[in-house]
């Protein structure tokens, strides 16, 4: 069984990849050229995988026709990570990166004359304004987008479950909620999410002695809306577990891969708080029109307001029944490995 | 393998990447969508210039072609130069050829969808060379151009002004660069802006392209028609959700590949011509001429046939002078109406004919199939309707057969005196688009159920073995009326008098009439005797007597009751009162079946119609949409066939009407009470002549 897998030099898909060598006989990685060298620096000598010099913005995705006729005629499954994850992004870059790519990937797939499964990483995101429950089947609940990112998102996995591919072929797609450090290590490599309010407080001391002067932060959102969060290892344990399950059922099956025991917004910004040394506690301010000046003076974007507010609650029942057999994934219980570095962090910034 | 990158700028969500075999070559076509994004569509442009053989770029805003200048979009001008290598492609050439041709397809495959209805276009000027083709089929345009581009609510209702109108405001429309914001909603919301836009919504075809479609309201295509330049499955989804009736795509989609849009056709034609020269109108009408291409039309209440909604129409007008003080820009004068009367009436019946109400909700009991009415008043009162040139008034009645068309109705029937004008509908039936019917079979139908209910209520006959044990006259036997009357009666009534003034053609009914019941015993009599008058219960007078005295009140049966069905009456008014013990009935009225909704004030209540409206609705129930009842002479077997509609989809009789209005159950209380009293010392007085 030969794999091809993109976005490897991602945050979750080098942590994916770790594992994945186990099941799979090689993975060709499709790496950009300027990537090759970070690539080779992160997977040194190993037998089972070679780099595919290709960029998925090319409509042919791998740029040596050789090696394209190789690959296409090898690859069993495909393994579809990379994607452009900014929230700020553009909606030229993200559309570029995210529709564009995937669909290449999708046509190159429909190329392959043994592929059996094709695995795609999605987002929670693509719910979008929906509230209530958002089931794993569904897709269009006609919601609306306030960021690039989740809109472009869910076009790309519109496109994956509308494919039509010449035979049948199984089709996951693992929509990841928002993603953490390494619930051992707290280890992330990236500033993004909720790590950007920490950052913020870390880099400007000045403005954290201001903050503590006072008696509540007041802070736009709501105290009982769940936090999505899911730690980058849970993540790769619940897709690998999909990548590697021999269940037959049904060709098209969509994830929810969040954690199981999940923290409202209120109880993660008050151990945010904790973790950087900020006595006060957080004020919840209703959703107006000046939630966006509030979160730009907290150095947070703007984009994320939609998920301080959401009223969205995500269905498992896939997930549960295919995926999470004894993984855990309590808030509680890995909480404080994900706030160590933070703590470290501040700690050392008091000092300097 | 040839490459096309397709954009298609107003979409959100249709992009694929495919094979397709076009002209026996493969051919691969990779589209996204971009969703009005000009820099998204424009980086698109650039990042894949060259690399590919060809750029189609649908949803896009053409080139408006004016008499002395084109006008372009900016948008598309700036999306258009932005490619070096590849050329560029947006369906214009082929738009322009085929889509007129196209709808003139449309109007000969499936006429009853778009002939003579109401057409509406969003934006005329994208349709501008259809213009013509749309005018020979439409009823009539609506081009809501201003409102398009400006939000100003108004229309065009014909070519020239809608290019009168580009042309003043083409500076503008160059700089306007085509964003969805611009775009208005087309919310029925607006329709409270101005009338222009009521006018808009009340049609009954809607065209528009598929970008406008997709970026509008489409509440108000319920049950509409939609022609639509080309069409993706989402939307098509979208529509069929919204309930649209009728789809017409005028690009069919190619085999196996539901999307399609000028763009990619001419795309296609370019990438597999034998040359690279631009594609040019000729070479484009040869394809279409070899291709067979038709408009795809897509029914989506087909299955539901019984329950669609058939509409009839039906002309009433004012029954007195004072009734025009009901109207409402009158009604202040209401006061003062009595000296005024006169010219008021004469001032009305210049006006033409309008629209007056709707009744809703009728179902017939036997398919449960629902109709509507249209009623249109004409302003005449029934001596303006008897004095006026009969011309005049078919004119009148024409135009309104027209409307009631363009309304959707498929039959239209005549009411009160409307029907008496002149010919009695045959010049209004042979001018007007749709079925004519005057209602005078049901009126002769339902009057025969009055006879026999009015007997059943006076109670001085009795009925034994289903035959009633007395004698009934019909004067004017062997009118058309008179012969249906007899027939009917004979088999009901143990002895029928039949009177009319020429004897061989009464010899002729009788043996006819004792061939459907021959224990009936049968009277002929050339005038209606005094002494055959002094023993009937039930008299039915139908003659053309033209209001003469056909026979004397004073010598008729107490307790008898007197039908008449002549117009004018056999039986005037001031002879009716002398004889308190005598009933005289004019006609039935009748009650449609279902849960009526009307906010119409015909002078009657709840279910109750006139018997001439019920018909035209039985018609429209039954489906027999002819022209069934016209002229003064009715037809027994029509009279027989109504009569058999009317039990079979419920139509009942509710009222019976005198001479002035209903009567009821009291009078006839007091009928019997007078005609018991006189019963005791009647006898049949001998003939005047005898005396």
């Amino acid at each position: 069984m030969k794999a091809l897998l993109t976005g490897s030099t991602g945050f979750l898909g080098s942590y994916i990849l770790k594992d994945l060598i186990d099941h799979f006989d090689h993975i060709y990685l499709l790496i950009r050229k300027q990537s090759l060298q970070k690539a080779k620096n992160i997977f040194p000598n190993e037998d089972k995988i070679s780099f595919v010099v290709g960029d998925l913005l090319n409509m042919d995705v791998i740029e040596d026709a050789k090696e394209y006729q190789n690959i296409k005629e090898e690859v069993s499954s495909i393994i579809h990570i990379a994607a452009y994850y900014d929230i700020e992004g553009s909606l030229s870059e993200c559309y570029s990166h995210n529709v564009i790519g995937t669909q290449n990937l999708l046509y190159f797939a429909g190329l392959c004359p043994n592929i059996d499964s094709f695995h795609y990483i999605s987002t929670i995101a693509v719910s979008g304004s929906h509230s209530g429950t958002y089931y794993e089947s569904v897709l269009d609940e006609g919601q609306s987008f306030s960021n690039s990112y989740a809109e472009t998102k869910y076009f790309a996995e519109f496109q994956v479950q509308n494919w039509e591919f010449k035979k049948p072929i199984k089709r996951r797609i693992y929509r990841l909620g928002v993603i953490i450090g390494d619930s051992i290590s707290g280890h992330i490599p990236k500033i993004d999410g909720p790590y950007y309010f920490t950052e913020f407080l870390l880099q400007n001391k000045d403005k954290k002695d201001i903050l503590n002067s006072l008696p509540v932060i007041p802070i736009p959102y709501k105290k009982d809306s769940l936090f999505p969060i899911i730690p980058v290892d849970h993540a790769k344990y619940f897709v690998i577990q999909g990548i590697i399950s021999n269940l037959d059922d049904l060709p098209l099956k969509t994830y929810h891969v969040v954690g199981t025991n999940l923290p409202t917004i209120d109880e993660f910004i008050k151990d945010c708080f904790k973790a950087v040394g900020l006595k006060p506690n957080p004020f919840p301010l209703p959703n107006t029109k000046f939630g966006p000046h509030v979160v730009e003076l907290l150095g947070i974007p703007k984009e994320l307001l939609l998920y301080m507010y959401s009223e969205c609650i995500y269905d498992q029942k896939n997930f549960n029944r295919d995926l999470r057999g004894d993984q855990e994934s309590n808030y509680n219980t890995y909480k404080e490995n994900i706030f160590a570095p933070i703590k470290e962090k501040a700690l050392e910034g008091g000092d300097g | 393998m040839k490459h096309i990158l397709s954009l298609a700028y107003a979409s959100r969500n249709t992009n694929f990447d495919k094979i397709i075999r076009f002209e026996g070559e493969d051919i691969r076509i990779t589209q996204f969508s971009t969703g009005f994004h000009f820099n998204l569509t424009k980086d698109l442009i650039k990042k894949y210039d060259g690399e590919c053989d060809l750029i189609c770029l649908s949803g896009i805003p053409h080139r408006i072609h004016l008499p002395r200048k084109d006008i372009v979009n900016p948008t598309s001008n700036k999306l258009k130069l932005s490619s070096d290598q590849t050329p560029i492609l947006d369906g214009e050439i082929l738009e322009e050829v085929y889509l007129p041709w196209m709808l003139r397809q449309v109007y000969l495959k499936e006429p009853e969808l778009i002939s003579n209805k109401k057409i509406s276009l969003y934006c005329g000027s994208q349709f501008i060379h259809c213009l013509d083709v749309i005018k020979e089929f439409a009823g009539d345009i609506r081009l809501c151009d201003p409102y398009y581009f400006f939000h100003i609510p108004t229309l065009f209702r014909n070519k020239k002004g809608l290019e009168r109108f580009l042309s003043f405001s083409s500076n503008l429309l160059k700089k306007m660069n085509f964003r969805k914001q611009n775009i208005p909603s087309f919310s029925e919301k607006d329709m409270l802006i101005g009338k222009g836009l009521r006018r808009f919504f009340s049609s009954h075809v809607f065209i528009g392209t598929n970008s406008t479609i997709s970026s509008v309201d489409l509440e108000h295509l319920r049950g509409k028609t939609l022609i639509i330049d080309f069409l993706n499955p989402l939307l098509e989804k979208k529509l069929k959700s919204f309930g649209v009736k009728n789809i017409i795509s005028c690009l069919p989609s190619l085999k196996n590949f539901p999307f399609s849009s000028f763009a990619l056709y001419e795309g296609l034609l370019q990438l597999t011509k034998n040359n690279n020269n631009p594609l040019s109108a000729s070479e484009i009408l040869s394809w279409v001429g070899d291709s067979k291409l038709g408009p795809e039309i897509k029914n989506f209440q087909k299955t539901s046939t019984p329950n669609q909604k058939e509409t009839f129409a039906f002309i009433i007008h004012p029954l007195a002078a004072k009734m025009l003080f009901k109207a409402k820009s009158l009604k202040w004068l209401k006061s003062y109406s009595k000296p005024l009367e006169r010219s008021v009436e004469n001032m009305a019946s210049n006006f033409p004919g309008f629209f007056y109400g709707k009744i809703k909700g009728i179902v017939s009991e036997k398919n449960g199939k629902e109709v509507e009415g249209i009623i249109y008043a004409v302003p005449d009162t029934p001596r303006k309707l008897l004095e006026a040139d009969t011309s005049t008034i078919y004119k009148k009645l024409v135009d309104l057969s027209y409307k009631a068309r363009e309304d959707g109705a498929n039959i239209i029937g005549l009411g009160a005196y409307t029907k008496i004008v002149g010919d009695a509908g045959v010049t209004v039936a042979r001018r007007s688009p749709i079925p004519v019917t005057t209602g005078n079979s049901l009126s002769a139908a339902s009057t025969l159920w009055a006879a026999k209910v009015a007997v059943q209520k006076i109670g001085i006959t009795q009925k034994v073995d289903g035959k009633w044990k007395g004698k009934t006259m019909v004067v004017g036997a062997t009118g058309s009326i008179g012969a249906v009357s007899a027939k009917v009666l004979a088999s009901r009534w143990e002895e029928v008098i039949l009177v009319a003034p020429r004897g061989y053609k009464l010899l002729e009914l009788k043996d006819e009439i004792e061939k459907i019941d021959p224990t009936t015993k049968i009277t002929i009599a050339t005038s209606p005797e005094a002494e055959l008058i002094g023993t009937c219960d039930l008299i039915i007078t139908t003659t053309s007597a033209q209001g003469r005295k056909i026979l004397d009140i004073e010598q008729v049966k107490p307790g008898c009751v007197i039908c008449d069905v002549s117009r004018p009456f056999d039986i005037q008014e001031e002879d009716a009162l002398k004889r308190p013990d005598v009933m005289v009935i004019a006609s039935g009225e009748v009650q449609l079946p279902g849960n009526i909704e009307s906010k119409v004030d015909l002078g009657l209540e709840g279910n109750v119609v006139y018997a001439c409206l019920a018909e035209t609705a039985l018609l429209a129930l039954n489906g027999t949409l002819e022209n069934f009842t016209l002229s003064r002479n009715i037809n027994y077997k029509k009279v027989l066939e109504i009569d058999k509609m009317a039990s079979e989809h419920g139509v009942r009789l509710s009222a019976i009407m005198g001479h002035s209005g209903f009567v009821t159950d009291q009078e006839f209380e007091l009928c019997k009470e007078h005609a018991l009293l006189n019963l005791k010392n009647w006898s049949v007085k001998e003939s005047e002549d005898n005396s």
